[in-house]
């Protein structure tokens, strides 16, 4: 197994543990602010890596500021999110209708980074992203 | 367009743009500093959520509690699973790794059945048949 394969499997086992613990957050508290608790849970996580690791500050201005913009991007992905369904959007169709991101990151992976696919990979990526779409609904 | 619908296209496409802003960091820094980069942002944004708040509930406090440890658990689980993922875009390529990982709803149906007593939906059990064969297909 490749070793990519394999933090992509334990990424799912994280991030598959997130749908629970999310689920019973919120069945307590406004989606709101279990994100606001999601996100203060990153102080003592961040904390202790930054004393556990020795953390080399080496990096230059820009690839820092790129870094720090991943925390804004996510905030500003899942912001929205919140607003699409208190305007009315059903989630049946909203959280489905975002599990498409995948999609727009290969694209723009294809254009901006090089990356390219041979047809068997088209064909899991696709499935990757139909298998997604349909997960995401309750 | 229906009013709910610009939202969720922003929130499509900055999604979208994570995907592709974590791959190129990936691959300048550590998973261990992209974590510890990626909470000042986060919590920026979880401050302007909080401000903003319209909390209606009136759960009990030791409902909130219980809410609170458990949206913490998410955070912790979550950041472990962003180095991971960070770890798999420093070697693999985005446009696979960012679908893949997007399948990890199936794993949180696994757990579901096993600790909540929930059941999997036809249409459920279609998309984790498709995340099992788009695994081989894409890891083999």
């Amino acid at each position: 197994m490749p070793y990519w394969l394999l933090m992509v499997l334990v990424t799912l086992i994280f991030w598959g543990g997130t749908g629970i613990t999310q689920k019973l957050a919120t069945n307590h508290l406004s989606s709101r602010l279990a994100f606001v608790w999601y996100a203060i849970a990153f102080i003592p996580v961040s904390s202790g890596l930054l004393f556990a690791s020795q953390v080399k500050w080496d990096y230059s201005i820009g690839t820092t500021a790129l870094a720090l913009s991943g925390g804004l991007l996510l905030g500003l992905a899942t912001l929205p999110l919140f607003v699409a369904l208190e305007r009315g959007g059903k989630a049946s169709i909203v959280v489905p209708l975002v599990a498409l991101y995948p999609l727009l990151t290969v694209l723009l992976a294809l254009a901006f980074l090089g990356e390219q696919l041979g047809s068997r990979q088209w064909l899991g990526v696709f499935l990757a992203i139909v298998a997604g779409v349909l997960l995401s609904q309750e | 367009m229906a009013y709910w619908l610009w939202p969720a296209l922003v929130s499509l496409g900055v999604f979208g743009l994570w995907g592709l802003q974590s791959k190129v960091v990936s691959e300048r820094i550590s998973p261990t500093m992209n974590q510890i980069l990626t909470t000042p942002g986060l919590l920026a944004m979880a401050l302007l959520l909080w401000l903003r708040r319209e909390e209606s509930s009136q759960s009990l406090a030791t409902h909130r509690i219980v809410g609170i440890g458990n949206a913490f658990l998410t955070g912790v689980l979550g950041a472990v699973g962003n180095m991971t993922f960070y770890e798999a875009l420093r070697h693999g390529k985005a446009a696979i790794v960012v679908p893949l990982t997007t399948l990890y709803p199936m794993v949180t149906l696994a757990l579901a059945v096993v600790f909540l007593g929930e059941k999997i939906k036809a249409r459920q059990w279609t998309g984790i048949l498709l995340a099992l064969i788009a695994i081989l297909i894409l890891g083999g």
